[in-house]
């Protein structure tokens, strides 16, 4: 009986201590479990993180690009215009002075007006790079107009109709009208050249205190949105820095065969 | 009182293991492609197949101890191909196939030498078969730190369960022997019950989590 007794007790020693032994593993697994959850969080916040420093560092720099790009523009066009068209004006000057001298015979004559020619064409055409680098209207007249001049010179050239209805944007500085025309710019060039589009309708509204809302719809062939956001070619990239620039949202609608509609809004700051 | 509470865990558990079965199932012509999910069936499969066939032995009140053998060496088996689906790393995979072939090779002449420890719970077995599938799951937790993570539910269940049962295990001939008094051992199978409903719970999980919704991950 006493042994019995001695034997079950040893045996609920026993027992007492595996039941220990599986609560402690048990714990331990959880433990090691929890561990690794809590690392895993922590590690995969951080590469967020990075990635989006990351992110940011690439717009500032294409930002940055862009900036650069519109100083080079800026000082080609001058350069063009003092070095160049200067020069070329007192080259046809004095052709004009040389052709009214009555001494000169017929071949001299001849070879001075096609100097002139040339001279004239030649200033014409870097009167016409000198202006797409940097319209001059913009700086002059303000954004409205260099808008409604851009809008007819493509309407003259019967490549695609614009209707617009443009607003007075005051409150934007130079180089911000700069990047809203450059945008207009790049939209209708793609909407022409990629889209096939023979109408647009563009329109740049005031939107309350210090904002406004640009839209530019076509009727070209239209594009798969979600393709275009994965590999976006250069053009529409700049498009987006700008609008990044401006502290402004892009949104694009677009489907095959049912043009396209570009939104780019103020944002909300408030 | 504690009769009735042990049958409930252990239906619970047949119950749950049943559940898994057919959500497997239904999940399954979504996910036939994928190695890891076909694996994880053909584990589930067996386990419900050995689950029956326990069952039916102990209504014949058949001495069924030997069928232990099939599940721990099935379990490392399935466990192993399960694992090498996972850890994608050439030098991880090479451990497992060592680990793998070590193992049955060891396990092979143990039992040619003397093939009556097929009738009592082989300790150096329980030991082989169930410590490399908790260094493997450790590796999948280390390699699922910087990714998106596989069967992180499923490996949470293995490691918790495998780690514990082996203790138990261990002490099986302890437990099962004649001498021990019956209501103890109760307990302890208890405790092992109540572990494998945790497993299942956590196997359900998995399935919730990563094949409930198809078109989430297609």
């Amino acid at each position: 009986m006493e042994k019995q007794f001695l034997i079950i007790q040893d045996q609920s020693l026993v027992i007492a201590a595996l039941v220990y032994g599986i609560i402690f593993l048990v714990l331990l697994t959880t433990g090691l479990l929890l561990f690794f959850h809590y690392s895993r969080r922590k590690i995969i916040q951080k590469e967020l993180e990075k990635a989006a420093l990351k992110l940011e560092h690439q717009k500032t720099i294409l930002q940055a690009t862009i900036a650069t790009q519109e100083e080079e523009r800026k000082r080609i066009a001058q350069d063009l215009h003092d070095a160049i068209s200067a020069r070329l004006n007192v080259v046809s000057l004095t052709t004009n002075l040389l052709l009214d001298d009555d001494s000169i015979n017929e071949e001299q004559k001849s070879s001075l007006e096609h100097i002139l020619g040339v001279t004239t064409t030649t200033l014409e055409s870097s009167r016409k790079i000198a202006h797409d680098l940097l319209p001059p209207i913009l700086d002059k007249f303000g954004l409205k107009v260099a808008l409604e001049e851009l809008f007819e010179d493509f309407t003259k050239s019967k490549q695609v109709q614009i209707k617009y209805d443009i607003d007075e944007l005051d409150f934007l500085s130079k180089t911000n009208d700069l990047h809203i025309f450059r945008i207009a710019q790049e939209l209708i060039n793609n909407a022409v050249r990629h889209g096939d589009a023979s109408r647009m309708n563009i329109q740049l509204k005031k939107d309350g205190e210090n904002r406004f809302i640009f839209t530019c719809k076509d009727n070209g062939n239209g594009f798969d949105v979600k393709k275009v956001r994965k590999q976006s070619g250069i053009g529409l990239q700049n498009i987006k820095s700008r609008t990044a620039i401006l502290e402004c949202d892009l949104h694009v609608e677009s489907e095959i065969d049912k043009g396209s509609l570009f939104t780019i809004q103020s944002k909300n700051n408030e | 009182m504690t009769e009735f509470i042990d049958d409930i865990v252990k239906y619970l558990g047949i119950l749950l293991l049943i559940i898994n079965f057919i959500l497997f199932t239904k999940s399954h012509k979504y996910y036939k492609n994928f190695m890891a999910f076909n694996i994880l069936y053909i584990y589930i499969i067996i386990s419900l197949t050995l689950l029956t066939i326990t069952n039916i032995f102990n209504e014949f009140k058949i001495r069924n101890l030997y069928l232990s053998h099939f599940y721990f060496i099935f379990q490392f088996i399935i466990l192993s191909i399960f694992y090498i689906t996972l850890l994608r790393h050439k030098s991880q995979q090479k451990l497992i196939q060592i680990l793998f072939v070590s193992v049955i090779f060891i396990l092979g002449i143990q039992y040619a030498l003397d093939y009556h420890k097929f009738f009592k719970f082989s300790l150096l077995e329980i030991f082989l078969t169930s410590f490399p599938l908790t260094i493997y799951s450790t590796i999948h937790l280390y390699n699922s730190l910087t990714t998106r993570g596989e069967y992180l539910y499923f490996n949470a269940a293995i490691l918790i369960y495998i780690t514990a049962t082996t203790l138990i295990f261990i002490l099986g001939n302890y437990i099962t022997g004649e001498e021990i008094d019956k209501t103890i051992a109760r307990n302890i199978w208890f405790i092992h019950k109540v572990l494998y409903l945790v497993f299942l719970i956590l196997t359900f999980l998995e399935w919730k989590n990563s094949f409930s919704s198809y078109k989430t991950k297609a």
